[in-house]
C-alpha cells in the first residue's frame, strides 16, 4: 500500500481474487457483465449489492463513531485517573503531616523551656531545626497570626476577650501554631481574639 | 448517568460520599477534610460562612453562628425539644407565622431547612469541584425517630440547595447497609430461624 507507483485498487483486488477463484473452480465463470447476469442468491443483482454497500457504509460510520467515542472516553478516563492520583497523593501527604504536627508542637514547647548552657539540649535544638527545615522543604509554612486581624479561613478562635492594647477583632496570642501546605490549610492557628 | 451522592447531614458534622466500584468513597471538602462542620454564620461584613470557616469564628460571633440546626428541623416553636435546645444555643430562636421554630442570623429569621440548605449547598459545590461535573441528585440520611414533618423539612433543604433528594434513609439503615447487612445473608440465618 505504501508503494506510490502502484496502489492496487479495490477492483484490481477483486479481479485478482476472482481469477484465484477461477483457477480453483473447474467450471468456468460467466463473463462479468452486470446486464447479462440474472440475479440468483449466489450472484445478486446490482441493486442488492448497492443496498448492501449502503448498509455496510452505515455500519462502518457507526463503528467509526463508536470507536471515536470510546477513544475520547478513554482519554477523559486517563486524565481523571491522573488527576485523582495527584489529589490522593496530596491528601495522603496532608494527612500524615497533620499527624506529625502535634509532635512538632511538643518539640517547640520543649525548646521554649530549654535549659541554658546545656550542650545536650543544644544538640536537640539542632534536631528540631532539621525537622523544621524538612517541613519547609515539603512546602509546609507556618500561618502568621500574632497581631493580625482575625481571619476564620486561617485562624480558629478559642476565646474572645477584652484587651487593653490589641485592636478589636485582632489576634492577641497564638495558642497553637497553624500550618499550611501550599494554598491549603493543614491546621488553622488556635488564637485568642480581642473583643 | 448522573452522579448521585449520599449525604449524612449530621447535627455537628456532615459527610458526603459516592459509590465507586461498589464501595463508598468519602468526598473531601474544599478544605481537604472529610467532615464538614454543620455550622453556618454571617460575619460583621454580612458575608455568609459555612462549615469549617464558620466554626473557626463561632466564639467571636456567637449570636450569628448557627449550629445544631438539626434540633429545630420540622419542629414547632412550642415543642418541648425546642425549649430544651433554645436554652443551650447562643443564637435567637423565634416562632414563624406558621408556628415553626426559626433561627435568627444577621438581621433576619431563617427556617431550619434554609440553614440546612446552606450546608448542603457547600457539600454540593465541593462535590462538583471534586468530580468536575454538576451534581444534582442525592440521598440524605435522617435519624430513625424523625417524623414526617422533619423528613419533609430535610427534603426541602435539599430542594433549596438544588439537589433532587431521591431518598431519605434512616441513619441506622444506612449504617447497616455500610456494614453490608444486605449482602451477608448467610450470616443472618439465626435472625430468621
Amino acid at each position: 500500500m505504501a508503494n506510490d507507483n502502484h496502489k492496487p485498487s479495490l477492483s484490481e483486488d477483486l479481479s485478482q481474487s476472482l481469477s484465484a477463484q477461477e483457477t480453483s473452480q473447474p467450471e468456468e465463470m460467466p463473463p462479468v457483465e452486470a446486464a447479462e447476469i440474472s440475479a440468483t442468491p449466489e450472484h445478486p443483482d446490482v441493486e442488492t449489492l448497492l443496498k448492501r454497500l449502503e448498509e455496510a457504509e452505515v455500519k462502518a460510520a457507526e463503528h467509526l463513531d463508536g470507536w471515536q467515542r470510546t477513544q475520547a472516553e478513554f482519554i477523559n478516563y486517563r486524565n481523571r485517573v491522573q488527576r485523582d492520583a495527584e489529589i490522593q497523593r496530596a491528601t495522603m501527604k496532608a494527612e500524615i503531616l497533620q499527624k506529625i504536627l502535634p509532635i512538632l508542637d511538643d518539640l517547640d514547647l520543649a525548646m521554649h523551656n530549654m535549659p541554658a548552657d546545656d550542650p545536650w539540649a543544644s544538640g536537640i535544638e539542632l534536631i528540631v531545626r532539621k525537622f523544621h527545615s524538612l517541613l519547609a522543604a515539603e512546602g509546609v509554612t507556618r500561618i502568621e497570626a500574632e497581631g493580625k486581624p482575625f481571619d476564620p479561613n486561617f485562624h480558629e478562635a478559642i476565646s474572645h476577650e477584652p484587651h487593653d492594647t490589641v485592636e478589636s477583632g485582632h489576634v492577641i496570642e497564638v495558642v497553637r501554631n497553624g500550618y499550611m501546605i501550599g494554598e491549603r490549610v493543614l491546621r488553622p492557628a488556635l488564637v485568642r481574639v480581642a473583643q | 448517568m448522573p452522579r448521585i451522592i449520599g449525604i449524612d447531614l449530621g447535627t455537628t458534622n456532615s459527610v458526603a460520599a459516592f459509590m465507586q466500584g461498589g464501595e463508598p468513597v468519602v468526598i473531601p471538602s474544599a478544605e481537604g477534610e472529610r467532615l464538614v462542620p454543620s455550622v453556618v454564620a454571617i460575619n460583621k461584613n454580612g458575608e455568609r460562612l459555612v462549615g469549617r470557616v464558620a466554626r473557626n469564628q463561632a466564639i467571636t460571633n456567637p449570636s450569628n453562628t448557627i449550629f445544631s440546626i438539626k434540633r429545630f428541623m420540622g419542629r414547632k416553636f412550642d415543642d418541648p425539644e425546642v425549649a430544651r435546645a433554645r436554652s443551650v444555643v447562643p443564637y435567637e430562636v423565634n416562632a414563624a407565622p406558621n408556628g415553626d421554630a426559626w433561627v435568627k442570623m444577621g438581621d433576619r429569621l431563617y427556617s431550619p431547612p434554609e440553614i440546612s440548605a446552606m450546608i448542603l449547598t457547600k457539600i454540593k459545590r465541593d462535590a462538583e469541584a471534586y468530580f468536575g461535573e454538576p451534581v444534582t441528585q442525592a440521598v440524605i440520611t435522617v435519624p430513625a425517630y424523625f417524623n414526617d414533618a422533619q423528613r419533609n423539612a430535610t427534603k426541602d433543604a435539599g430542594r433549596i440547595a438544588g439537589l433532587e433528594v431521591l431518598r431519605i434513609i434512616n441513619e441506622p439503615t444506612a449504617s447497616s447497609l455500610a456494614y453490608g447487612l444486605d449482602k451477608k445473608k448467610t450470616k443472618l440465618s439465626w435472625f430468621t430461624t
